[in-house]
């Protein structure tokens, strides 16, 4: 599903040289990466699942249920390994209430545990008592009431809750030390503390450098759903959403552009009226809703019109003729490129009929014609190559816009793809395949929009000379 | 404009049916008679209790479709088609059912509510956000607003520090809430006015510190606008969307708006930058309008005009980003019925067409009509 937005197309070009202009246009590069890291960053520390569990699944990692021991220590050394026990970002901002090294304590919900405690209490040194106590009493294996009371305790910060539980346990004697830190917290509680603001510096060793040291080496993590390298996946999925997409684009330029000059040239025909008017419906029918009723008529034999095959790109036997490779390839995508091509089609071709339309007006089309020139020399070889400027700076914007619009399609026409695996990672919650997913849509976003800038700035020597402000 | 009057009156009869939803298709009459009073069940909920108590009423007037979307008809499951004729006496499914009996007509007027409320509440979202860029941005460019280089100084560092302290010690002090933004605003006023004390002697001693400078408001957010267009919209909003459990339909709508607020601050901005070169802005101006009337009072309401047309537009982005997004099943809450989840339907059993159709033909329409808005100005 093509959503380009007319209006998404990079912002005007400025009357700078090429070369400025270009310098420019690189420096936004590093900052938007940045940013788009951050973002990505930021997304995979909110996600709900624990990380380090969930690795743990994948490396087959299984201490025994019953072991809290080893499981903790096997889940400490696992952390640490993956570098989740280091501070998530080079500064944090908190208060005098909590210390430097809250990062320090991975599973979240004790996290959050100890970090409402602290904010309830202020006092710090009395909080970590109290939750020494607290998992020290998880781990008291003699007394199956107290640990199961000190397990309940670790997921509760509501004072009202934390003192039902422990009036549950007052009669035990081996709740003595926790019974007595619980009074000491509550006791020398000061949230005066809360009001000094803290700046901690971690330097370099934290989690999002380690992260992005990662992504500059090409290292995208690890997917939760089957313990294969992302970057393999998506080298695996890349393909087919390559060759669907270059096909379309291929398509809709080759089609497009004579639709879209002729458009021009014949105003105000019926020719013309109709075009226009079809590549605006077209423009606007939804292609997946297209696409369902194309899938649902033509590739299921519900209407006794099952021409198509309903999945996959088709499979070429070995040392099958090339005719017969065609034939089965274009079987399987004559209907998703069709429904990926058509909304983009209709926008090039409007697009460029009012790009000709105002060059067609220009004095230097007259004087063409007055040279001898015949109408399809002065269209092609003057008025095309000045109305197709545009065309360059939107092919920027088409390259991601395909991408995520195949999401649909190949979702549809059960192809895999990037866009199919962005959606079954979605669902089954992988988080790092999504979010890796999000980082290269983003860049291929980027990189598209710059080079468009630079390759217009590059053909329009009226840019480079800064002598017109160009649409 | 002729040609995009009938766009007008098409999404007025889409709002109005998704004003009336609970009128047009609800299981609950309209107005129910008993003996001790007269209820409106499909209407107020306590209303709706009581009659459920009382049971049968005396008289009754019933919605025109006396199904609501997410009730299943046990009596008729299994896809029926549109038009069949009901077993028995019952009521007919106008435009058939689904694999569990719920009404393809009642759906459809639900989803035309999920899809105003995405359509309106995007745009306003994106309003909110992109107006006041866009309008500051076109209208004072980079030199328009000027400030001494102390007080935009004292401005900012205090502003950045008193929000800082907010977050770092107010939040866990006093929790999020009416009391926290209350706090919030005192202290970014005690920032500012301390680094305004702590500066104040040394404005003195420097010259250059006291000479206007323009504030690069336009740079700054012709930045964010850049910034903005690298973040992968569709895919994004995929991503966001899984992370939520059972995420609620304003999440849905928070995200698709504040995604689009691009194309209208960047068409504000252009507009602005046009107007401000006008004859009748400069003539205020020596008439003595104050900068920000200029802007809000005389220059603003010409710029309306191209913003509302983009406007337009963007609503139909939002409903087709919506329809997408619940035909993949994601980011909709998956009780409600809407156009995109009927779609979705359509694809576990080909053969029942009306689930493809007419919401389709829904969503079609209302992208036309949203686009041809645009074309017809």
């Amino acid at each position: 599903m093509l959503v380009i937005n007319p209006i998404t197309l990079p912002l005007p070009l400025q009357n700078k040289p090429l070369l400025t202009y270009a310098l420019r246009k690189l420096l936004y590069l590093p900052f938007s990466l940045l940013l788009l890291s951050l973002v990505c960053f930021v997304l995979f520390r909110a996600m709900p699942s624990d990380p380090v569990s969930d690795r743990m699944s994948i490396e087959g990692i299984r201490p025994g249920v019953n072991d809290h021991v080893s499981y903790e220590r096997t889940y400490r050394r696992l952390a640490a390994r993956l570098g989740y026990d280091l501070p998530p970002f080079y500064v944090a901002l908190g208060n005098a209430a909590l210390p430097d090294t809250l990062h320090r304590i991975v599973p979240r919900s004790r996290r959050e545990l100890v970090r409402n405690l602290a904010f309830r209490y202020g006092n710090w040194p009395r909080v970590q008592a109290y939750y020494r106590e607290v998992l020290r009493a998880s781990t008291a294996y003699q007394d199956e009431a107290l640990v199961a009371s000190a397990r309940r305790l670790m997921l509760r910060s509501d004072p009202v809750r934390i003192n039902r539980e422990l009036n549950r346990i007052r009669e035990l004697p081996a709740a003595a030390a926790l019974l007595t830190a619980h009074r000491q917290m509550v006791g020398e509680a000061n949230r005066s503390s809360l009001l000094f603001p803290r700046l901690t510096w971690h330097g370099t060793d934290n989690q999002y450098h380690r992260y992005l040291t990662g992504l500059l080496r090409g290292d995208l993590g690890v997917s939760y759903a089957d313990g294969r390298p992302v970057a393999g996946k998506i080298a695996a999925a890349l393909p087919g959403t390559a060759m669907l997409n270059g096909i379309t684009l291929l398509l809709v330029y080759l089609l497009a552009v004579p639709l879209g000059l002729y458009m021009a040239y014949y105003r105000d025909t019926t020719f013309d009226r109709w075009s226009t008017l079809l590549t605006f419906l077209a423009f606007g029918l939804p292609a997946f809703w297209v696409a369902t009723l194309l899938a649902n008529f033509f590739t299921t034999p519900a209407f006794g019109m099952d021409w198509f095959p309903s999945m996959g790109y088709g499979r070429v036997p070995e040392g099958a003729s090339w005719w017969t490779a065609m034939r089965i390839r274009a079987a399987h995508l004559f209907l998703p490129v069709v429904c990926l091509a058509y909304p983009s089609f209709a926008y090039v071709s409007r697009h460029l009929r009012s790009a000709a339309l105002q060059e067609l007006d220009k004095p230097y089309v007259r004087t063409a014609y007055m040279k001898g020139l015949t109408g399809g020399q002065v269209l092609w070889r003057h008025v095309f190559r000045n109305a197709s400027f545009p065309l360059i700076t939107m092919l920027g914007g088409l390259l991601p816009a395909l991408l995520a619009g195949s999401v649909l399609i190949e979702q549809i026409f059960n192809l895999p793809g990037m866009g199919d695996l962005l959606y079954r990672s979605a669902t089954a919650r992988d988080w790092p395949v999504v979010i890796s997913l999000v980082l290269i849509n983003g860049l291929l976003t980027v990189v598209g929009l710059l080079l468009a800038d630079i390759g217009y700035a590059l053909l329009d020597p009226r840019v480079r000379l800064g002598k017109l402000p160009p649409r | 404009m002729r040609r995009g009057r009938w766009a007008y009156y098409f999404l007025g009869w889409l709002a109005a049916i998704a004003l009336l939803a609970d009128l047009l298709a609800n299981d609950r009459p309209i107005v129910a008679g008993y003996a001790d009073g007269v209820y409106f069940p499909a209407i107020s909920s306590n209303d709706r209790v009581q009659v459920e108590a009382a049971g049968t009423p005396d008289w009754a007037i019933w919605p025109p479709i006396p199904f609501r979307a997410s009730t299943t008809d046990l009596s008729q499951p299994g896809y029926r088609p549109p038009f069949a004729s009901p077993p028995g006496g019952e009521p007919a499914h106008l435009l058939g059912t689904d694999r569990l009996g719920r009404d393809t007509l009642a759906g459809l007027i639900n989803g035309t509510r999920v899809a105003v409320c995405v359509g309106v509440g995007s745009l306003l979202i994106s309003l909110i956000v992109g107006l006041p860029l866009g309008a500051v941005a076109g209208f004072f460019g980079n030199g328009g607003l000027q400030l001494r280089l102390a007080n935009l100084l004292a401005c900012g560092l205090g502003a950045t520090l008193g929000l800082l302290y907010a977050l770092a010690s107010l939040l866990p002090l006093v929790g999020f809430g009416p009391l926290f933004c209350l706090m919030v605003v005192l202290s970014v006023g005690i920032g500012v006015s301390l680094c305004y004390l702590v500066l104040w002697p040394l404005r003195k001693h420097f010259g250059w510190w006291q000479q206007p400078i323009g504030l690069p408001i336009d740079w700054f957010v012709l930045l964010l606008l850049e910034l903005a267009v690298s973040i992968p919209g569709l895919v994004l909003l995929i991503a966001v969307l899984s992370f939520v459990d059972r995420p609620p339909l304003y999440l849905l709508v928070l995200v698709i708006g504040l995604l689009g607020w691009t194309p209208i601050a960047r068409f504000l901005r252009a507009e602005l930058l046009r107007i401000r070169e006008l004859p009748y802005i400069a003539a205020a101006r020596m008439g003595g309008v104050g900068e920000l009337r200029l802007l809000i009072r005389h220059a603003l309401p010409n710029a309306l005009g191209p913003v509302a047309v983009v406007a337009s537009f963007m609503v139909g982005t939002s409903i087709l980003a919506e329809a997408m997004l619940s035909f993949l099943g994601i980011g909709v809450p998956s009780d409600q019925v809407t156009w995109g989840s009927l779609l979705q339907q359509s694809r576990l059993r080909p053969d029942a067409w009306w689930l493809a159709v007419f919401p389709g033909l829904l969503l079609t329409m209302t992208v036309l009509a949203c686009n041809s808005i645009r074309q017809s100005r």
